[in-house]
């Protein structure tokens, strides 16, 4: 009454205690698809937006190509020149061929901390106390780097094509075409799975982000290097990841094959690294490490 | 029942961490005691999957932990003894995050995220990231991840541990809390006997693996009811030889004093009648278990030893 009398209104109190929740649960969460929301958020923080963008200048440079190739007409000088562009299916991949550098920084930066980091801070006894298993966390993980490696590859790639549909003069294109978006598709796939699959594994393997960096550039460029050197003398491209996917995109754009032995070879090394890569992230995500 | 066990065995290797341990957690708050190393943290990543496990059967809230491992897992919550976070997210977004592992949805989650950092005191925190907190905030931040989704049944692996003496208080508090709602059961496990006397009713002891004990407290500190710590100066060897005559148990614990067991119907009375005809001195007489810890360290000491453990003298004197 008093309080009323000072103008003061009736307010509940409430006490400091445990409340139950009463809301569903669902019977079979999509955790994958929870850690992999959760992953992109988390990287989109990092300020990796600038790094796209530096990834955006090859794709800039080649619509540009794209543009010049199909629309310009009656300066003879510069008709030469775009009449030197041939916009076929291996300019798409050399496209794509040329954007791996970028998709590995990109990689490197956004997957070297993803399971690296859950080590260090123990964070996996609480992931798989949770309703997640080994593939829940591993698919989770992955399609974090498959959305923003697909950034840098698959996307640009895709557009470059849908912009040619659209500016080209060339009459029977996309009839003589039309398997190109299928191939831009199966060679990220196939630099998404080998790479990204070598970086989950690598930042499985060790403690900090930047180790796992050093790591991975080194997994790919030194064995490059050592084809590069040894191939003087004769071809063992097969030891280099990326010469083996560069050879299996050639196929996959029907472009030839780039080496002197078959492209099955290219295949069956990548696919070795990735069950490799399996059995490696298989054996070392345990929920809890055990000290021996 | 919470938890049952059935010969349930956890090795590392060739090392036995859980030894055919049977047994049965009844709903409520139960304390999983036992000293370092004696197979708590193991029992529970056993029960969890998150180590495998070697032999034996268990059931959590009725369920296999075999066959229905994730139905399980949706229904706990786990609070690890170990330093673990989720790095890179802050206090509202990695509770946010355990709700929606568990099967929130994200509403849900981040509502409940709120309410339970709330509860357990980091309101003012739960923006910052959680890899900047301190040692108690870790623990309360991972309690708050196990609770958020309302569990029926939550483990605690050693929730004080790095906890300074009123952060432990309020942590007690808490545990106090959620087990008094009578919705959620606990189980605790510490080698803090404290911590335990003041949060549960039943207490499941083990060492070296095995189970040596299990009851309510009160029953455990029971079982020791009619015994006595006795000291005596005199002839010691007629003392206990008059005690024997009249029915008593006799356990040497260290060097001068005994453990005394009255037969039953027996009263204290009987130690003054018998010092008196032996003629020797009372100097102590103490009912020899007071609490649960003196329980427990009697009862790991009859399971390392048979008995006490020769030569030491563990208490002192009053």
């Amino acid at each position: 009454m008093a309080a009323r009398r000072r103008g003061w209104t009736d307010m509940p109190i409430h006490e400091e205690a445990y409340a139950a929740w009463e809301g569903t649960i669902l019977r079979a969460p999509r955790t994958w698809m929870v850690i992999a929301r959760t992953g992109v958020r988390l990287v989109w923080q990092k300020k990796l937006a600038v790094l796209l963008f530096i990834a955006a200048v090859p794709f800039l440079f080649r619509a540009g190509q794209v543009y010049f190739s199909s629309r310009i007409s009656g300066q003879s000088f510069l008709e030469d020149i775009a009449r030197s562009i041939r916009i076929d299916a291996p300019f798409f991949m050399n496209f794509m061929k040329y954007q791996m550098l970028l998709f590995l920084i990109v990689v490197a930066l956004c997957g070297a901390g993803l399971i690296a980091n859950d080590r260090k801070y123990r964070a996996l006894p609480l992931y798989f106390s949770k309703p997640v298993n080994f593939w829940d966390y591993v698919s989770g993980k992955f399609l974090i780097i498959v959305f923003y490696g697909g950034l840098v590859t698959i996307v640009p790639a895709l557009l470059l094509f849908v912009m040619q549909l659209l500016v080209t003069r060339e009459q029977g294109f996309l009839a003589s075409h039309y398997w190109v978006p299928f191939s831009i598709v199966a060679m990220g796939a196939l630099m998404l799975v080998v790479l990204g699959g070598l970086m989950l594994t690598v930042s499985a393997f060790v403690r900090g982000t930047r180790s796992a960096i050093i790591a991975i550039f080194a997994l790919i460029y030194i064995p490059d290097l050592l084809a590069k050197i040894l191939s003087m003398s004769r071809d063992v491209g097969w030891i280099s990841i990326t010469r083996n996917i560069e050879q299996v995109a050639a196929v996959l754009f029907d472009a030839g094959n780039p080496r002197s032995y078959s492209p099955w070879v290219g295949f069956v090394i990548l696919a070795m690294i990735v069950a490799a890569c399996v059995g490696a992230l298989r054996w070392r995500i345990q929920p809890t490490e055990i000290v021996k | 029942m919470s938890v049952t066990l059935n010969d349930f065995t956890v090795n590392y290797g060739a090392v036995t961490a859980v030894d055919r341990i049977s047994a049965a957690f009844p709903p409520g708050a139960t304390g999983l005691l036992g000293p370092n190393g004696a197979g708590k943290t193991s029992l529970i990543r056993g029960l969890l999957g998150l180590v495998p496990t070697a032999h034996g059967s268990a059931t959590i809230l009725g369920r296999d932990i075999h066959s229905e491992r994730k139905l399980i897992r949706q229904l706990i919550g786990y609070m690890p003894e170990d330093d673990s976070l989720i790095p890179g997210l802050t206090g509202i977004g990695m509770v946010r995050y355990a709700g929606e592992l568990s099967g929130m949805s994200g509403a849900d989650a981040m509502q409940r995220a709120h309410e339970v950092l709330f509860l357990v005191g980091l309101e003012e925190a739960r923006y910052r990231t959680v890899e900047t907190y301190s040692a108690g905030m870790r623990q309360r931040i991972k309690l708050a991840q196990a609770i958020v989704h309302d569990p029926k049944l939550l483990f605690l692996d050693e929730p004080t541990s790095g906890m300074d003496p009123k952060g432990r208080l309020e942590m007690l508090e808490l545990i106090r809390m959620i087990a008094g709602r009578n919705r959620m059961s606990i189980i605790l496990a510490t080698h803090i006997l404290i911590d335990v006397e003041r949060t549960c009713d039943h207490v499941v002891i083990i060492n070296r693996g095995r189970l040596i004990k299990e009851g309510s407290v009160g029953g455990i500190r029971g079982k020791y009811a009619g015994t006595f710590s006795v000291r005596v100066e005199g002839p010691r060897a007629a003392f206990e030889e008059a005690l024997r005559s009249r029915g008593c148990k006799i356990t040497p614990d260290g060097a001068h004093r005994i453990d005394v067991t009255l037969p039953d119907g027996a009263a204290t009375e009987l130690f003054f009648e018998v010092a008196r005809d032996a003629g020797v001195q009372l100097r102590r007489l103490l009912p020899s278990v007071q609490s649960l810890e003196d329980a427990f360290v009697k009862l790991v000491d009859e399971d390392e030893y048979g008995g006490s453990p020769p030569g030491m003298d563990g208490h002192a004197d009053s």
